[in-house]
This record gives structure tokens, sequence and C-alpha cells, in this order.
């Protein structure tokens, strides 16, 4: 289900991905769901944890400014970038949630590059991605209290090009972030997929 | 400011503009009838304040007054708390009325869209503001 703030409307998908997100959905109508990675507990990946689920962030600049730590309020939603080096190598690379992120500044923006995302497969809570899906955020603090960030999906096999949309953050000072993991996940799958709930809390 | 950026050790603490009024998503809520608004008079068993979705477990009687325990799935602990809920908003033995998307294959649940509390107050189980109690059905 999306939510009223989520910052892309539609994708353009390639034929073979826009099969796939048909059958998604005429499965989900038939109340079998397509099972993403948070339905199990699981880290949402950068894609849906960008799309979906509306949580603070926190950035922290350390190391010098040679690091970037970046945390949601959302299960396992950690990852770092890179001020200080390229992109591993292809053959260092292996399918991640939230791939391999390197940055650098052109003026006040942040630029931030991200590659390797294959251990999810949707960019929402529905929607399919590739293994080569590729994000690009430009992070600008356009005042004290305001952070836009322009996210670019890139996916040379799941989208016919690639696609933009601008999220809008508000500075909290007051707030703190709390754990968001998994104490009592009561979503429910049968062995044929289809979704319901269990009738008391899971260990 | 960039210049302070990029020589401090800096900690930024930011929320998505509308996020924390709208759902949280987690799953698909294919599950839950949409469309279907209903709202019943209900007697609080007891209010799971967990992730990553808190529960209400109460006790509604059915056509037949026959008492019937529902699950009622609310936003996640880390959301409610910036909506107005707190671990002891509701608790065991309160009269309340909730308004649900009941579950579409007749087990007793559903998504809790809102409450309203023994006080007369009414809270959103999906993010403010809260949606009005109508209902299509009750008892």
């Amino acid at each position: 289900m999306q939510t009223p703030d989520r910052p892309f409307k539609t994708y353009p998908l390639t034929p073979e991905y826009a099969a796939i997100l048909k059958q998604r959905r005429a499965d989900e109508a038939a109340g079998k769901p397509y099972q993403v990675a948070q339905n199990r507990c699981l880290p949402a990946g950068l894609a849906a944890t960008m799309t979906t689920g509306a949580y603070p962030i926190e950035i922290f600049y350390q190391k010098g400014g040679q690091e970037i730590l970046l945390q949601k309020e959302n299960v396992g939603a950690l990852y770092r970038v890179y001020l200080n080096r390229p992109h591993k190598s292809a053959d260092e690379l292996y399918p991640m949630f939230y791939g391999d992120s390197i940055g650098h500044w052109e003026g006040d923006v942040l630029v931030v590059d991200t590659v390797s995302l294959g251990a999810t497969a949707a960019l929402d809570l529905i929607t399919p991605h590739s293994d080569a899906l590729h994000i690009v955020q430009r992070l600008h603090r356009v005042s004290f209290d305001t952070l836009e960030d322009a996210i670019t999906f890139e996916d040379s096999k799941a989208l016919t090009t690639p696609v933009t949309a601008t999220a809008v953050f508000k500075l909290h000072t007051d707030w703190e972030i709390e754990e968001y993991e998994c104490t009592n996940e009561r979503l429910m799958f049968d062995e044929h997929g289809n979704q319901t709930i269990s009738k008391s809390a899971q260990p | 400011m960039i210049s302070d950026v990029r020589t401090q050790c800096l900690v930024l603490l930011l929320a998505a503009i509308g996020g924390v009024s709208s759902a949280s998503a987690h799953h698909s809520y294919a599950m839950f009838d949409a469309n279907n608004l209903v709202t019943f008079d209900a007697t609080v068993k007891e209010f799971q304040w967990t992730n990553p979705h808190s529960w209400l477990q109460v006790v509604i009687l059915d056509d037949k007054g026959v008492a019937q325990e529902w699950s009622l799935e609310l936003g996640p602990l880390v959301a409610l708390h910036r909506w107005g809920w707190k671990p002891h908003t509701v608790n065991p033995g309160d009269k309340v009325k909730v308004s649900l998307n009941p579950l579409r294959d007749g087990t007793h649940g559903g998504r809790l869209m809102s409450i309203v509390l023994p006080g007369g107050e009414t809270l959103s189980g999906q993010g403010p503001p809260a949606p009005p109690p109508a209902a299509s059905s009750s008892h």
C-alpha cells in the first residue's frame, strides 16, 4: 500500500518487469502479496527504505569528513557512504541490502552513489527491480532545518529510463531515534503464500 | 554553513515532511478490506506496545451476544508515540469503540483505523489525523 509521502508515483518499467509487477498485483489481489524482505523482519534495503515507511533518518558526519553514516528508524536501516574511495571492484561486490555507497561534494550538494543492491527485489513493497539497480542521491541542506534528497533510480534491466523524485526532510532536534526491530511479528504466510495474522505474539 | 558541515562532527535528525502523519508501511495491507470500515463496542483485553506493529486484543460481542476475541493491528511503537499514544493509553478492561478494516478471510482481526477511548478522546491507529468513526455496520 502506498503512503501519502511516497516520493515516486510511477516507475517506467520495461515489459519484462511490468509483467512481473502485473503478476505481483494479481497475487496480492488474491490474498498472496509479494513477500518483501521486511515481511520477514529483514532490512528493507536502500530503495524501499527511501520509498516506504515514514520514519526519521539520522545522519552522522564522521571520521574527519571521510565517512557519512545514515541511519533510518527502520529495521536494520544503516549504511555508510565513503568519500575517500571509488566503488569496490565487481569481484569484491556481492548482493547487499544497502549496497556499496561512495560520495563526493558538488558545491554544497552531497552526491551519494550506491550499487550492488541485489539482496532485495522491490523498489517499494511490490514494484520489482533487478540486481542492476543503481541509486544516486543528491542531498542538499537548503536551509537550517530543511534537507532535500533528490533520489534517482537507474536500472538497465527493469527501468526504461532513470527516474528521479525528491524527498524533503525537516530537522527535529527534540526527537530521538527509537529502536525499531521486530519483537512481535504477527504477520504470517501459509504454505500457499496466503497472508494473514497469528492469533498471538510470535517468539 | 557548508564549511561548518565539512569541519565538524555533525549529527542531523530529520523526518520526511508529512511522514509522521502517514501510515508507516511495513507490509502489504491486502489482507485487510480497505473498503469496509466497521465500528464495534469493545473491551480491551491486552495492548501489545511493540514493533514492527503494535496490537490491540479486544473482546467484541458477536450478533448472538457471544464474546469473540479480535486482534487489531496498529502502527509500530516507534510511530505511535509520536501520534500521541503511550504504553498505557488503553488498559485491560477499558470500554472503547474501535473502527477497523476487517481481515478479508473472516478471521476475527483487522487494521485499527481509530479508537474512541473511555474518556471520549479519539486516536488514530495509523497516524493523525484520526479518520472519522463512520461505520458501515456495527453492534
